[in-house]
């Protein structure tokens, strides 16, 4: 498993982090069974990676961060996107549609 | 957005790492309890969640960096934003309270440009090198005694200097001459007659062409070269290069230019302002009148600069030149008139004996416009006040909003700073208009005008002096303010809003600084100009109306021996025929022009050795106490009858009688004439007078020989006394000098009344300086009483109105305020005059015919200021007399 999460790009993570907070604010195990649920297990991830990714994404600006109270009334981290993350999903959202249709292309070619 | 309006607190490390701990915690712990809900045993749901993570140390200390990063990123963009906010809001706030904002920039710029003014004064004259290269490597050389600051030295004994002292690589003598340059347009050329290694000691490089050489120094050098002026060079030669090379006409000498000084270098002493420099060899043949002096043992007129050896500090020259000192002038026995030699460092435009002489002057030139500095800080400081309390609203919203109290001390300082840097701007084109004025007062030469404008030094200072002086008023109102409290401020509470006891108190303080600081400055200014009044009052012992003094040096025409001695005659005879002359005379010296010469004199019984007495000497042709109008006490006066084949006479003045023959009748006794130990008779007895300064503290012996006896040297002074008044005695001299010798160039003409009143120059500028400086802090004085009451009027007009409407009268009302406004100013008035008590040491060395403590200046200046303040309260204070009770009542 470590060898198939480090073969995913870091890209990827960022991306599905964006994505699932464009969805709504969540704190980060929430954004762990979000792309868990979300993959269907066809990717699997680590949750290493992905705090990481929550990190680096809030110290460029792309979230926010703020304490708030869980489901069941714990102290916990809520994440949410700014409009600097909102633009830079719908960037990262757009070249990975093309990234996509353009190895299906290739590999559909004869 | 939110963050700026409600900031959160910093981050530190620790909490980042809490932070990191509780995250990762959460997220564990959650995964867990899913797990364990979905029917594994805790254990393994434990193991599986960490599992799932992957590495939790490397993930933990990754994010700690991460928002560190994140943090440090965080507070520099708040400083910037909170500084680009704050500069933004301080505009905004004094955009919209112009007369606020131009009241404080103005009155703090007059002090700041004020300062400058002066500092610059006292920085070209004290601080500033002159323009040479290594200042600090150079020193004066300085001859001192008890009874002479001269300071100059015989060129016998610099040579003796010269080749026993180790301590310098280059040591130069110069001294001070002028020169005619003949042409169609003769001109009188001020010059500097230097050594050989004049320039190695400045060490400056030519603009043009070439410097001095070492042979220039010895005899017979083929050709005589001057180096001229860069000033000279510009207005006499506009500027041009083929000029090194081309010979001029000075003294009636060819000489060659050989090169060009570097611009803005006029020598080492301010207001020298040289066109012409000369060898000493050159300058024998040249300088026709005053050659005997190069050699004379008796003849101080040069000073000394020197460059210090590799090894030598100022110190250790100073060590050697104390042990030279001994084997310089033998010859000088009186132990008042030995010198020690002293060697001073090279600073400002001075020589080490002016600069002791200035230094106690511009000392307190320093310290005038200071108080004129704090004044206007204290008014500003008032105005802060005055505005805190009606911001006290804005501000207690402001933090109830959550602003912190640090951010609103530094919104505040950002206001003040901002005012202080415009004030310090303005405050430096004050400054250039204020030099512009005192320059043409006080006819500075532009050489020393140049010197004289602001350089970076002053100009940082100023810019110091702005944000202190802005700090400085705006850090008490602020630090005021936030010790405020929030809620009776929002309630608009009258009492609140008048600003609380201690609020007050610190504006009542302004105001009593203020009448203090003016109070003083007052005092200075008039006992300055009682001082420049009773001056001027003296009587000079001769009349100086309706008579003029023109000066020329006949040295330079070429003249025959027997030309030169009876000039003086011709001139005469032809300036006594000219219309409307009454009297006219030449003089070798004018009183009260600047110049004179001392000597000893010896009665016949005295050795020619021993000890004289020391007095004035002049010569002057027959008619001059007749055209001075001199009146003579005793004897006669000089007639042509005193001529070369008669006995020789003089004529000396009460005071000289009186210490050579105490008690007896001078008449028919005989004395050593001074120039060459002859006997002379005194046929006279003259009133005594005035001749160098009209303070002269103590009556200076005095004697005049006939220059039909004496002949006097080429320069001379003819006075012409007219009775229609000055124009006609001026035109009446130039004509005279033109029938005589057309080319002849006359180097001053102006009335013995404006000799005397340039006598008093000094003192006159310094008087006109306080009083306009004394002027502008009594106005600001009056300013900050008049902010003080008005303030007070408007906080309390409820008050008033209660009082009024329970039966109280107006001018009780009135009176009241008035009352305060006295009070105020009669404590600061008390604490000014203890001030002027404590500065009258430092003042009265300046001062002339007037004690320090003179009783009526103090008693005029108080009484000015008791005036001012009095109405300065009484105009805010009726206002409050026609405060409408009903109207006042419900005002809020």
């Amino acid at each position: 498993m470590p060898a198939e999460s480090t073969s995913l790009l870091q890209g990827t993570v960022d991306v599905l982090v964006l994505r699932a907070l464009a969805w709504q604010t969540m704190h980060g195990y929430a954004v762990s069974e979000w792309v868990k649920g979300r993959t269907e297990g066809a990717i699997v991830i680590e949750d290493a990676p992905l705090y990481k990714a929550l990190h680096r994404l809030e110290r460029d600006g792309a979230i926010a961060a703020e304490w708030g109270l869980s489901e069941n009334n714990r102290r916990a981290r809520y994440y949410s996107l700014t409009p600097v993350g909102r633009r830079l999903l719908r960037a990262e959202e757009l070249s990975w549609r093309r990234y996509a249709a353009a190895m299906a292309l290739a590999l559909e070619a004869p | 957005m939110i963050r700026r309006l409600f900031k959160l607190p910093f981050r530190t490390r620790r909490s980042i790492a809490r932070e990191a701990d509780a995250e990762l915690r959460f997220h564990m712990d959650a995964r867990t309890e899913k797990l364990i809900a979905g029917g594994m045993d805790s254990t393994a749901a434990r193991a599986q969640a960490e599992r799932e993570f992957g590495d939790i140390d490397d993930a933990r200390r990754y994010i700690t960096a991460v928002d560190r990063e994140a943090e440090t990123n965080r507070r520099r963009r708040d400083f910037v934003g909170d500084l680009v906010q704050d500069v933004t809001y301080a505009v905004r706030k004094l955009r919209a309270a112009p007369t606020f904002a131009i009241a404080a920039i103005l009155t703090l710029a007059v002090g700041i440009g004020a300062n400058t003014t002066v500092f610059n004064l006292v920085n070209a004259v004290l601080i500033k090198p002159p323009a040479v290269t290594d200042a600090h490597r150079m020193g004066w050389i300085v001859p001192a005694s008890r009874t002479s600051n001269s300071g100059a030295w015989t060129m016998p004994d610099f040579v003796t200097f010269r080749e026993q002292s180790q301590s310098w690589a280059h040591l130069s003598a110069f001294g001070n001459v002028s020169f005619t340059m003949n042409g169609t347009d003769p001109k009188r050329l001020t010059g500097l007659v230097v050594n050989g290694s004049y320039f190695d000691v400045v060490g400056v490089r030519p603009a043009l062409g070439r410097l001095f050489r070492a042979y220039e120094d010895s005899a017979n050098v083929p050709v005589l070269s001057v180096v001229i002026g860069y000033a000279f060079w510009q207005r006499q030669f506009n500027g041009d290069s083929a000029v090194v090379g081309r010979e001029i006409e000075l003294n009636s000498h060819r000489v060659r230019i050989v090169g060009v000084a570097p611009a803005g270098f006029n020598g080492v002493r301010l207001g020298d302002g040289i066109d012409v420099w000369m060898p000493f060899p050159a300058f024998t043949r040249v300088g026709v009148g005053r050659s005997g002096l190069y050699a004379a043992h008796s003849s101080r007129w040069l000073r000394v600069i020197g460059r210090l050896g590799p090894d030598a500090t100022l110190e250790s020259a100073q060590a050697e030149a104390s042990v030279l000192q001994a084997r310089l002038e033998p010859r000088i026995t009186t132990p008042a008139d030995r010198r020690t030699l002293e060697v001073g460092a090279v600073r400002g435009g001075l020589d080490p004996g002016s600069r002791g002489q200035m230094a106690p002057v511009l000392s307190l030139m320093m310290l005038v416009p200071l108080l004129v500095l704090g004044v206007a800080c204290a008014n500003v400081a008032n105005l802060y006040v005055s505005r805190s309390v009606q911001r006290q609203k804005e501000l207690a919203l402001r933090r109830a909003l959550g602003a912190s109290n640090g951010r609103l001390v530094r919104q505040l300082l950002t206001e003040t700073t901002i005012l202080g840097l415009a004030a310090g701007v303005a405050g430096v084109a004050i400054s250039y208009l204020l030099t512009a004025v005192i320059g043409s007062v006080a006819a500075l030469p532009e050489d020393v005008l140049a010197v004289v404008r602001p350089d970076a030094t002053v100009f940082a200072l100023t810019l110091l002096l702005a944000i202190v002086a802005g700090v400085l008023f705006g850090l008490l109102p602020a630090l005021a303010a936030t010790r405020s409290a929030i809620t009776p401020a929002l309630k608009n509470d009258g009492s609140a809003a008048g600003g609380g006891k201690g609020r007050h108190r610190l504006r009542n303080a302004f105001v009593v600084s203020q009448v203090a600081f003016s109070l003083a400055l007052l005092i200075t200014a008039g006992l300055f100009v009682g001082s420049l009044r009773k001056a001027l009052g003296v009587e000079p012992g001769y009349d100086p109306r309706n008579t003029i003094a023109a000066a020329y040096d006949n040295g330079g025409q070429g003249y025959s021996p027997e030309r030169l001695l009876a000039f003086d005659a011709q001139l005469l005879s032809v300036v006594r025929e000219q219309p409307g002359v009454e009297a006219a005379a030449v003089a070798e010296i004018l009183p009260l022009s600047g110049s004179s010469s001392s000597t000893v004199i010896r009665r016949e019984d005295q050795p020619t050795d021993g000890p004289g007495f020391a007095t004035l000497a002049n010569r002057v042709t027959p008619g001059y106490f007749e055209t001075m109008r001199i009146p003579i006490v005793q004897g006669r006066a000089f007639t042509e009858a005193d001529n070369a084949s008669s006995a020789r006479v003089i004529v000396v003045n009460e005071r000289l009688a009186e210490a050579l023959w105490p008690g007896q009748s001078p008449i028919g006794r005989r004395a050593r004439s001074p120039w060459d130990s002859t006997m002379v008779e005194v046929v006279g007895v003259a009133r005594n007078g005035k001749y160098r300064s009209l303070d002269e503290e103590r009556q200076e012996g005095a004697f005049w020989a006939s220059s039909r006896q004496f002949p006097m040297g080429t320069h001379g002074e003819l006075i012409v006394r007219a009775r229609g008044g000055t124009a006609e005695a001026v035109s009446a001299a130039r004509a005279a000098l033109k029938a005589v010798d057309p080319t002849l160039p006359i180097s001053k003409l102006q009335t013995l009344e404006a000799y005397i009143a340039e006598t008093v120059s000094g003192q006159r500028a310094g008087a006109a300086l306080l009083a306009v400086f004394g002027g502008i802090a009594l106005l600001l004085a009056a300013l900050g009483i008049f902010g003080v009451i008005a303030q007070g009027v408007a906080a309390r007009t409820r008050e008033i109105g209660i009082r009024m409407s329970l039966g109280a009268r107006a001018s009780d009302v009135v009176r009241g305020f008035v009352r305060e406004g006295l009070v105020l100013t009669g404590i600061g008035a008390v604490i000014g005059v203890l001030l002027s008590l404590t500065a009258s040491k430092l003042l009265a060395s300046l001062l002339f015919g007037l004690k320090a403590t003179d009783v009526l200046t103090f008693a005029g200046a108080s009484a000015a200021i008791v005036l001012v303040a009095a109405v300065a309260s009484f105009v805010p204070a009726r206002r409050a007399a026609k405060v409408d009770p009903l109207v006042a009542l419900r005002s809020d």
